[in-house]
């Protein structure tokens, strides 16, 4: 007799099965469709755009999940548990298949490999439920755990075990398998051993077999209804919101389409927000991924984006609505009891009494304390399995705040003032955007130049003292490599990545459109900028007002002109370097080896690694406007990362970006490390008379003007 | 309440000292092509006064800036954060003003728009900081005038205001027409929203010549026995460094207050 599986062994009237699927499934559809509307109030969003490419995502990040593998032990478990199911549902629909196609393919070597298979994934499953409790219960700071959580895991473990012991009591009753099927079903056949030890009565064993097959049946038809109105919901939403992922640069903010029309700007009501911006609030697996990625949250700062996404989520189930006049509440009334569950959390505090502005800010579900703390760092998102898009949210919080009702932090605002009255952030300043220039002999480029490659200096550069040395070296070695180059000394203003990522983009537009007009003034084709903020807006937001330039960054132009043996170095530092990722070069750009490849050539060797490195690099504590703003509250951020810096053993702390340097030599100052770690604009290690270790730069003018010992040939 | 808000443009105030020169012959500072050209912080004081006043009580504002078509930038920003109107007196480069002239070009200015309650100038302008005009406005006007404001409020009619004295604040009761010259303790001018911004950018600014407004500087010659500016000078500021040390933090702490009660500071 071949080995098959005899369908309804030991059962009757299990066509039943099917109604209880339909059940089950209508439960499940219906609580996912109540989901579906809450989005479908959202504004248009074409994210339909490009099949193929989000397939191709959806198939790595959903399918094999590289994203949630960031992290081996979390990420193992969670594919033990989602290729288990998979292969289960499988194995499951393909009974079904056999039951009712009438082709009988489960049977043979075949059949033997698929219970053999069916079995490995279902102890997969078991181990993942096993570490999965494990972390939770271990770890507790690590996840938020509820008892909607452990109902998850419960049921889960459930149908497996319930899986195993319908089959072992199946393999331990007379009739119920072959002795190879056995063989090849390691988890079955193991129950079966054990019921045979402890039950002697065939006729117990079989009705233990039917009830198990019928309890079986229930719970995996209970968690299937489940799956619409828990967190379960994941199984759909996240792939979903994974194959409606953005593909716009990552550096790249929306724009506002109508600036000049609107009435208003930014987000004051949910349905403000698009709908795949409202899918996102749904998809949120509450991994807390995303929190422990945060600068601010992990320094004890009032923003945590995994509750920022959730209170959203809250806010977009019918959390308190306004009950002042203004008709904003009407069109959504209808969608509003769509809990369940996962439904409507706690929140604290609620709406402020007395307050009679109905935003959401307004109401306080989202704190402007927590939208101003964001440093734009994009480790949220990077870190996200799911690809949920905090930044675009919370910018539109800042958007409406500055735009709709000019309310921002007084620090923020002093900037935002001296953007517009001076098109610099700094205020005060010892110096204007030419002294350095000035210093070094070179002119600004005037009516009538072009200049196809322009130097941009950027107003950090050029005004904070910390960086002025920087911006010197950086045009040394520009002259030393005998490139051709021009500048905007007094000319330049800023690019307005101030401005737009502290929710001014009225401002950011203004100044855009003035650098756009200057570019085409002096034919600049390429810039190099040591700034990764004006880098990542040229480069991926100018292209919104008609620029078309190729932008590279100090790192990337130093380390082309030393592959290209125009810049050489020949007495590498003798100086341990470890090498901090800026936010907007990396994460945002994906610019990583470039700058190490410098540091390797001024080093002599490959730089030190921090613990957070490359895409989960730690912020500064500068992006987002914070250069500008008081840090208060929690621990300084410079202060952690100075700390990681010190545990490498380094002696020097490079970095490629000035507010990062800026930043963490306020960090040195701040963990009292002055004198055991220095910190340097790459392009400082690269000048020569940095290698020669001299401490005391004084601002004189007495370095040499060009690197002898760094050039060779060109036309000097 | 009708209120006329006088404001002028000025070299920024927070450039670099290294970047103005003195004009010997004209003894006029002359900023340096890097320096921009800004809102004196005190006249922005006197908007949000002024708009403060009409969110209290109501009544119309309108701001008045004597200056080149720059000063247009000044008038705008005002507009912005809520001022209903504001023309430019135009003024040519080069033409030499001081605080006498300005003030009764200002004053046949504010003729020109007529009726009036309040007019509220900043305190001193940031590029000259002669505090003049004001009070000088005021007596070419002939109306009350209260110098270094830091608080207006309604009062039936009148206004509470209270002023900064050397020792002290002073608080009087003023009724209207006044002058006030508003100092930066008053408030803190607001950040215009962008959909104001915006609207205020597409503004035109109109401009008064001088001989719409009826102002001729010749006639008033003679009528000013006036002050003739001998020198004109950029302080040279000299730092001297002094460490005070200490064993520890508390006694570092300890030396340098001494020190600086030495040196009368504490």
């Amino acid at each position: 007799m071949e080995v098959t599986r005899e369908i309804y062994w030991n059962i009757e009237s299990g066509k039943l099965v099917y109604l209880f699927a339909v059940l089950a499934l209508s439960v499940a559809a219906f609580g996912l469709y109540s989901r579906y509307l809450l989005w479908s109030r959202g504004k248009p969003e074409e994210r339909f755009d490009n099949p193929p490419r989000r397939l191709a995502s959806l198939l790595a990040y959903g399918l094999a999940q590289l994203r949630v593998l960031r992290h081996p032990v979390a990420g193992l478990m969670h594919l033990a548990l989602f290729s288990g199911f998979l292969v289960l549902l499988i194995a499951t629909l393909l009974i079904a298949v056999q039951e009712n196609a009438g082709v009988h393919f489960l049977q043979g070597d075949f059949y033997l490999g698929f219970s053999l298979f069916a079995d490995v994934f279902g102890l997969l499953i078991l181990l993942g439920v096993g570490v999965a409790l494990g972390r939770r219960l271990l770890k507790p700071g690590m996840l938020e755990t509820g008892a909607r959580d452990l109902v998850v895991l419960a049921g889960i473990f459930l149908i497996v075990l319930t899986g195993f012991l319908t089959e072992g009591f199946r393999m331990a009753s007379p009739g119920g398998s072959l002795d190879v099927e056995r063989l090849w079903s390691p988890g079955g056949n193991a129950v079966a051993a054990v019921t045979r030890t402890l039950v002697s009565q065939e006729e117990f064993i079989l009705s233990l077999h039917r009830y198990m097959w019928w309890i079986h049946m229930f719970v995996s038809m209970a968690f299937l209804g489940y799956v619409g109105w828990s967190k379960l919901s994941h199984l759909l939403f996240s792939p979903l919101n994974i194959y409606f992922r953005s593909f716009k640069p990552k550096g790249r903010l929306k724009s506002i389409p109508d600036l000049e029309s609107a009435q208003s700007f930014g987000v004051e009501r949910i349905e403000q927000f698009t709908w795949k911006q409202l899918l996102d609030l749904d998809a949120c697996t509450e991994c807390c991924r995303c929190r422990h990625a945060c600068p601010a949250f992990m320094t004890d700062k009032p923003l945590s984006p995994k509750e920022f996404i959730l209170k959203l989520r809250a806010e977009m189930e019918g959390g308190p609505r306004p009950t002042s006049p203004g008709g904003t509440a009407t069109c959504t009334d209808s969608v509003q009891s769509a809990g369940g569950p996962s439904g409507p959390r706690q929140r604290p505090g609620g709406p402020s009494e007395g307050q009679t502005d109905g935003s959401i800010l307004g109401r306080g579900v989202v704190s402007e304390e927590e939208v101003w703390e964001c440093r734009t760092c994009f480790a949220c998102q990077e870190e996200c399995p799911v690809f949920v898009e905090h930044l675009d949210k919370l910018m539109e919080f800042r958007r409406y705040l500055v735009m709709t009702t000019g309310k921002m932090p007084a620090s923020a605002e002093q900037a935002m003032t001296s953007l517009m009255m001076r098109n610099h952030p700094w205020g005060r300043t010892e110096f204007t955007r030419e002294t350095w220039a000035e210093k070094l002999g070179i002119k600004e480029l005037s009516e009538g130049d072009t200049s196809p490659l322009l130097f941009w200096v950027g107003c950090t550069s050029a005004l904070v003292d910390q960086n002025v040395e920087a911006t010197e070296s950086l045009a040394k070695i520009l002259q030393a490599a005998g490139v051709q180059f021009g500048i905007l000394g007094s000319q330049e203003i800023c690019c307005g990545d101030p401005a737009r990522r502290m929710g001014n983009d009225y401002s950011f537009v203004e100044m855009a459109r003035k650098n756009v007009e200057l570019f085409t003034r002096y034919g600049v084709e390429k810039i190099v900028t040591a700034c990764p903020h004006c880098f990542n807006t040229f480069k991926n937001e100018y292209s919104d007002f008609g620029a078309n330039l190729d932008v590279v960054h100090h790192s990337q132009f130093i380390a082309e002109l030393l592959r290209d043996g125009r810049l050489t170095i020949d007495v590498p530092l003798n100086r341990r370097i470890c090498y901090h990722d800026s936010c907007y070069l990396g994460r945002y750009n994906d610019i990583y080896e470039a700058p190490r490849e410098v540091l390797a050539a001024a080093g002599g060797t490959q730089p030190l690694e921090m613990a957070s490195t490359r895409s989960s690099s730690f912020c500064c504590g500068g992006g987002g406007g914070h250069a500008w703003m008081e840090e208060t509250g929690g621990t300084r951020i410079g202060n952690v990362r100075v700390n990681e810096a010190l545990e490498t053993g380094a002696e020097v702390l490079a970095t490629a970006c000035p507010f990062c340097l800026q930043l963490l030599r306020d960090g040195v100052k701040g963990v009292g490390a002055e004198g055991r770690i220095e910190v340097l604009d790459i392009a400082e290690l690269v000048q020569k008379d940095v290698r020669t270790g001299e401490k005391e730069k004084e601002m004189t003018p007495e370095r040499p003007a060009s690197i002898e010992k760094t050039t060779h040939g060109e036309d000097k | 309440m009708n209120i006329i808000v006088c404001v002028k443009q000025v070299p920024d105030p927070e450039a670099p000292t290294a970047q103005f020169r003195i004009d010997e012959a004209t003894k006029r500072l002359r900023p340096s092509k890097s320096v921009n050209l800004v809102a004196n912080p005190f006249d922005m004081n006197a908007v949000e006064a002024a708009i403060q006043l009409k969110e209290a009580v109501g009544g119309k504002i309108t701001v008045l800036s004597l200056g080149p078509e720059s000063s247009s930038d000044v008038l705008k920003q005002a507009v912005a954060m809520g001022a209903d109107e504001a023309v430019r007196i135009d003024s040519q480069a080069g033409e030499s003003w001081d605080s006498f002239l300005t003030a009764h070009a200002l004053a046949a200015a504010v003729r020109k728009v007529g009726q009036f309650d309040l007019i509220l100038c900043g305190r001193q302008a940031a590029d000259t900081n002669a505090g003049q005009m004001g009070v000088g406005l005021a007596t070419a006007l002939g109306i009350s005038c209260v110098s270094f404001a830091s608080r207006v409020e309604p009062r039936n009619g009148k206004i509470e205001v209270e002023r900064i004295a050397d020792k002290g604040r002073e608080v009087f009761e003023v009724a209207l027409p006044a002058l006030l010259t508003v100092s930066n303790e008053m408030n803190h001018p607001r950040f215009p929203t962008a959909m104001k911004l915006i609207a205020a950018g597409r503004q035109q600014i109109p401009s008064w010549s001088l001989a719409e407004i009826g102002f001729d500087a010749g006639q008033l010659s003679g009528q000013w026995a006036g002050i003739e500016e001998t020198e004109h000078f950029i302080p040279r500021p000299t730092t001297t460094c002094e460490f005070v040390e200490g064993e520890t933090l508390e006694e570092a702490g300890e030396k340098l207050a001494l020190r600086l009660r030495a040196e009368k500071v504490l």
